[in-house]
């Protein structure tokens, strides 16, 4: 199926050059544009006065494609340290807050038992730590991607 | 459209790529989710009254846990990831991310998350052997996808709960889509979708139940 969309079309082009390495966002959202959508579709059977209904499968529309290359962006870039953050604030909350088992006395009040929780996601094969939340650039770059995948929203 | 915009987005992806080439991986960002999810049940632990302790791969107490990107094996220490020693009603227990276990077939499986009798975790650390599927009380399957899960992603989830015969498991996802939701109903399988950050609510439906499900089996 060929995409309809001539700006999804060059998204994924480029996306798909071995120098800019997202090979796998492309297969991504073109993937989600073949499977098309589900929608409800009545019919009428022969001899009959009722239609029925059921459920059919038809393609997005150029605009539809443009928005779901938008959202596998937005999910698979700009999220996942929205998620990250949520979880270290879920984690903090769960280790810091007193245990059952433990005693509510002035000692533990003044003087925490650890320095705050931190978790982190280490990658085996590079052996480097992939989520580095002290990384101001990563940030900023996914920001300004953020704010560019705003304006591409607004423009459709 | 403006076209420079495409571009833009194109340039800050390729030099994003550049500087973080292991954050713009889809094994990472499937795997914040399943921390987001993890993080959830921990929650959950703790608001039934369960006291959760970080440990490290040595079962030392830590204040920095350490996730891996690969599965783990509960024996293997260069693989295996830190978990959290839960003691709730007198028993105790493990919170496990990306572990191996033998389903009732004893065919290894991945559990995105779990919570693991800890009895059987020392065991299977001393013995250098896989957990099997019957000291295993909850279980997670994570997804997350850039839209609508595809279908066979129902049906590999049914396949696995017909390996875990436990009553607490889940299917959890970023997103959703009908047909995954309505086979896996159909099969008295559960799910939670479309758990995000920005939706507090959900988020709290889904640590709620949990809650619930866990005072039940802990």
């Amino acid at each position: 199926m060929d995409l309809q969309n001539r700006h999804v079309l060059e998204l994924v082009r480029e996306l798909r050059k071995p120098e800019i390495g997202l090979e796998w966002l492309a297969m991504e959202i073109v993937g989600l544009i073949q499977q098309g959508k589900t929608t409800k579709k009545s019919y009428k059977e022969e001899g009959q006065k009722r239609a029925k209904s059921g459920q059919t499968t038809e393609p997005y529309s150029s605009k539809e494609e443009l928005q779901v290359a938008i959202n596998v962006l937005r999910s698979r870039i700009v999220d996942p340290l929205r998620y990250w953050a949520k979880s270290t604030e879920l984690a903090s909350d769960a280790f810091r807050s007193p245990q059952p088992d433990e005693h509510a006395g002035p000692r533990r009040i003044t003087k925490p038992r650890f320095a705050p929780f931190k978790f982190s996601l280490i990658d085996d094969l590079r052996n480097q730590e992939i989520i580095d939340p002290d990384r101001a650039e990563t940030k900023a770059s996914i920001e300004r991607i953020a704010t560019f995948l705003e304006e591409l929203s607004s423009d459709i | 459209m403006r076209p420079q915009l495409l571009q833009d987005i194109v340039g800050e992806l390729q030099s994003l790529n550049a500087a973080s080439p292991s954050l713009v991986q889809e094994t990472s960002t499937d795997k914040i989710f399943e921390i987001f999810v993890w993080s959830c049940t921990l929650k959950a632990l703790r608001e039934i009254g369960a006291t959760v302790r970080a440990k490290d791969t040595n079962d030392r107490p830590t204040s920095s846990l350490q996730f891996r990107l690969g599965p783990g094996m509960i024996f293997s220490p260069s693989t295996t990831p830190g978990f959290v020693h839960i003691q709730y009603d007198g028993s105790e227990y493990e919170l496990q991310n990306g572990l191996r276990v033998l389903g009732s077939s004893k065919v290894l499986h991945e559990l995105d998350i779990c919570i693991l009798e800890r009895g059987t975790a020392l065991k299977c650390r001393q013995n250098n052997i896989h957990p099997e599927s019957s000291a295993v009380r909850f279980l997670a399957e994570c997804k997350y996808y850039g839209g609508g899960l595809p279908l066979h992603l129902g049906r590999e989830y049914l396949g696995l709960s017909s390996e875990f015969t436990m009553r607490v498991k889940t299917l959890v996802a970023n997103t959703t889509k009908n047909e995954v939701q309505t086979l896996v109903k159909r099969h008295r399988g559960t799910t939670h979708f479309e758990l995000t950050p920005n939706d507090p609510a959900k988020i709290n439906r889904f640590v709620g139940w949990l809650a619930t499900e866990l005072e039940h089996v802990l």
